[in-house]
């Protein structure tokens, strides 16, 4: 036995550690910290981080030996006796990852495939966006961020013991195990403990085409998916009459906004409109009713359209802005900015929501103008 | 160099003449010119001073928030104003917002909510025939 290093960690998976870990750490903070619209950016990483998983996956299978998931997932017994081995003071040393770091690998990976799951079926329902927009409604979707949130706090925790189960190795075994994950060796030892069997022969090749024709096969089934119209979001045609009228003074408010009661009592009160006078003929009253009713009962399952009228306040059933929901996104927003020249009020929706007449509000079209900032 | 500015001079004429003599607009004048010697036997012409004064004053008799065309056009005709929920109005002065009073129905709607906000009441023929002359001369 010589004590020459040996390559443990080989190219491949090390670039995936890291940039796994830039991945996330950089999904963490598009949400955390960022504005509205980096979800696009958190989404990206997202799907970034799904691919990688596919190309672990394959890597787990016909990768180099210690990168396979048959050279490091072991029983109960072996993780029991190997955390015994540290507490005694005579720590077993595993030339690829010991038991206990198997058990993190394999949990880490199901938790943040969980993750990715969640979070597309959280774009889909939640957002009306991306593949599984056509098939999740809008409360599937909050049940999904609710379990993508729930498995993100689970990820960090595992996270943290992750890097403690490193700390805690390194220092037992007198062994940097963070930089053996930069160069990739490993000092060799007399009393290593090799995983059971003769290695065979590392396929990587195999590995990436699999992997790539997955990726690809998946990447444009998701693609083609997405570009399906969203469930519940149904086809409204332009109305130029209802933009020329009630667009006048204020954003033309979606259809989707208010429940047909509260559009008839608008429609009802024309002369004196919230201190303004927006009366109209008869005529064009009634055919501006008759359309925002119908609009109405097409059934709007998006964000705004579920959220905005069923939280209304009963004293104020015309007001989508003393809606509780809006209250709450906006509360965060100073009253001088929706004063200021380019807003003007909270009325003109458009201002900060580029897709606001089609009643969308995408986070990713929330942009309060420049200048104000 | 003399014929140079003449020629300037008369393809500014052409431009604000092309602005003011639009035959819907023309149209709407008239109406208001015959409706309003229908009403008072002495009308004799709109005035642009007239429809100014109608435009800056401030008025009583309709709601304290808006005492003047100005509280949401703005006392500069040629600049934009806002509406009471803070949308941009485009200016009112003909030679900035060519298309002002060439939509019959448009016209009848806003004087008929305007006039009702800031004065109370309807405007007369000659007042509606007064201010749309002030800005096309803006
Ligand atoms: C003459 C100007 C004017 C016109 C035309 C007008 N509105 Fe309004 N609207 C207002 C004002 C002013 C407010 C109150 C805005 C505020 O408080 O910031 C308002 C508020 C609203 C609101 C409540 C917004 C909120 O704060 O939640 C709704 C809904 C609405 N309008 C619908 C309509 C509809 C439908 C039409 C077309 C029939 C229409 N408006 C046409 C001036 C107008
Ligand atoms: C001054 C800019 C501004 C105006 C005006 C404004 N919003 Fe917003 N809105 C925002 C911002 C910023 C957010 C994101 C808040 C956050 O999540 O941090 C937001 C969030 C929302 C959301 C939630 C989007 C999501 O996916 O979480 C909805 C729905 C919404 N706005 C509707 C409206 C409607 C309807 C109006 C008009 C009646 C309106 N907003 C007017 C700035 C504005
Ligand atoms: C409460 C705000 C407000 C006040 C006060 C107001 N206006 Fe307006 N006015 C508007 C808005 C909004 C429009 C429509 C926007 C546009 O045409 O660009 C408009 C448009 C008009 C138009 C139609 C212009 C066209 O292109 O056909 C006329 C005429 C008009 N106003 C006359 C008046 C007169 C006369 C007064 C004073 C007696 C007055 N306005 C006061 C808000 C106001």
């Amino acid at each position: 036995m010589t004590n020459k290093p040996a390559l443990v960690w080989d190219i491949e998976i090390r670039i995936f550690h890291w940039l796994l870990l830039a991945f996330v750490v950089g999904a963490w903070m598009t949400v955390e910290m960022g504005p509205p619209s980096l979800l696009g950016l958190h989404e990206v990483l997202g799907f970034g981080i799904g691919a990688m998983l596919i190309f672990r996956l394959f890597w787990g299978l016909f990768g180099s030996w210690h990168q396979r998931f048959a050279s490091f997932v072991r029983g109960p017994v072996s993780v029991l006796s190997h955390l015994k081995s540290l507490l005694t003071g005579k720590p077993q040393r595993f030339i690829g990852h010991n038991p206990a770091g198997g058990v993190m690998i394999v949990a880490l990976l199901l938790v943040l495939l969980g993750v990715v799951a969640s979070g597309i079926a959280t774009m889909g329902g939640f957002d009306k966006a991306g593949p599984l927009a056509p098939y999740l409604t809008f409360a599937q979707g909050r049940q999904a961020k609710e379990i993508h949130e729930l498995l993100v706090n689970i990820l960090l925790v595992l996270a943290g013991l992750h890097v403690a189960g490193v700390i805690v190795e390194s220092v037992f075994l007198k062994e940097n195990l963070i930089r053996s994950m930069i160069h990739g060796r490993k000092e060799a030892h007399p009393d290593f403990i090799a995983p059971p069997g003769p290695p065979p022969v590392a396929r990587p090749g195999l590995a990436a085409v699999l992997a790539s024709l997955v990726v690809a096969s998946l990447g444009s089934a998701m693609f083609y998916s997405s570009l399906k119209p969203a469930l519940g979001v149904p086809m409204l045609g332009h109305n130029p009459q209802y933009v020329k009228e009630c667009g006048a003074c204020h954003t033309p408010h979606h259809p989707s906004l208010l429940p047909a009661s509260s559009w008839k009592l608008v429609m009802a009160g024309l002369s004196d409109h919230f201190g303004d006078d927006a009366s109209l003929t008869e005529g064009n009253r009634q055919e501006i009713e008759t359309w925002l009713v119908k609009a109405t009962e097409l059934g709007w399952d998006t964000k705004a359209g579920q959220r905005i009228p069923a939280t209304l306040k009963p004293a104020d059933p015309m007001r989508i802005t003393a809606s509780t929901f809006w209250e709450r996104r906006h509360r965060k927003i100073p009253e001088p900015v929706f004063k200021s020249k380019l807003v003007g009020g909270k009325a003109n929706c458009q201002a900060c929501h580029v897709d606001a007449v089609r009643g969308g509000f995408s986070p990713l079209g929330i942009a309060i103008p420049e200048e104000i900032k | 160099m003399k014929i140079r500015l003449a020629l300037a001079a008369a393809c500014m004429m052409a431009l604000s003449a092309q602005a003011i003599a639009n035959p819907q607009r023309t149209a709407i004048l008239d109406r208001f010119a015959a409706e309003a010697k229908q009403q008072d036997k002495a009308f004799s012409a709109f005035s642009a001073e007239r429809g100014k004064a109608l435009f800056m004053d401030k008025h009583t008799g309709g709601k304290p928030e808006f005492p003047a065309c100005a509280s949401c056009h703005t006392s500069d005709p040629k600049s934009s104003g806002q509406t009471k929920a803070g949308k941009e109005i485009p200016p009112m002065a003909v030679s900035k917002t060519p298309t002002r009073f060439t939509d019959p129905a448009e016209v009848e709607k806003w004087f008929g909510r305007n006039c009702n906000q800031v004065l109370g009441r309807d405007c007369t023929a000659s007042e509606k025939g007064d201010f749309i002359t002030f800005l096309i001369s803006q």
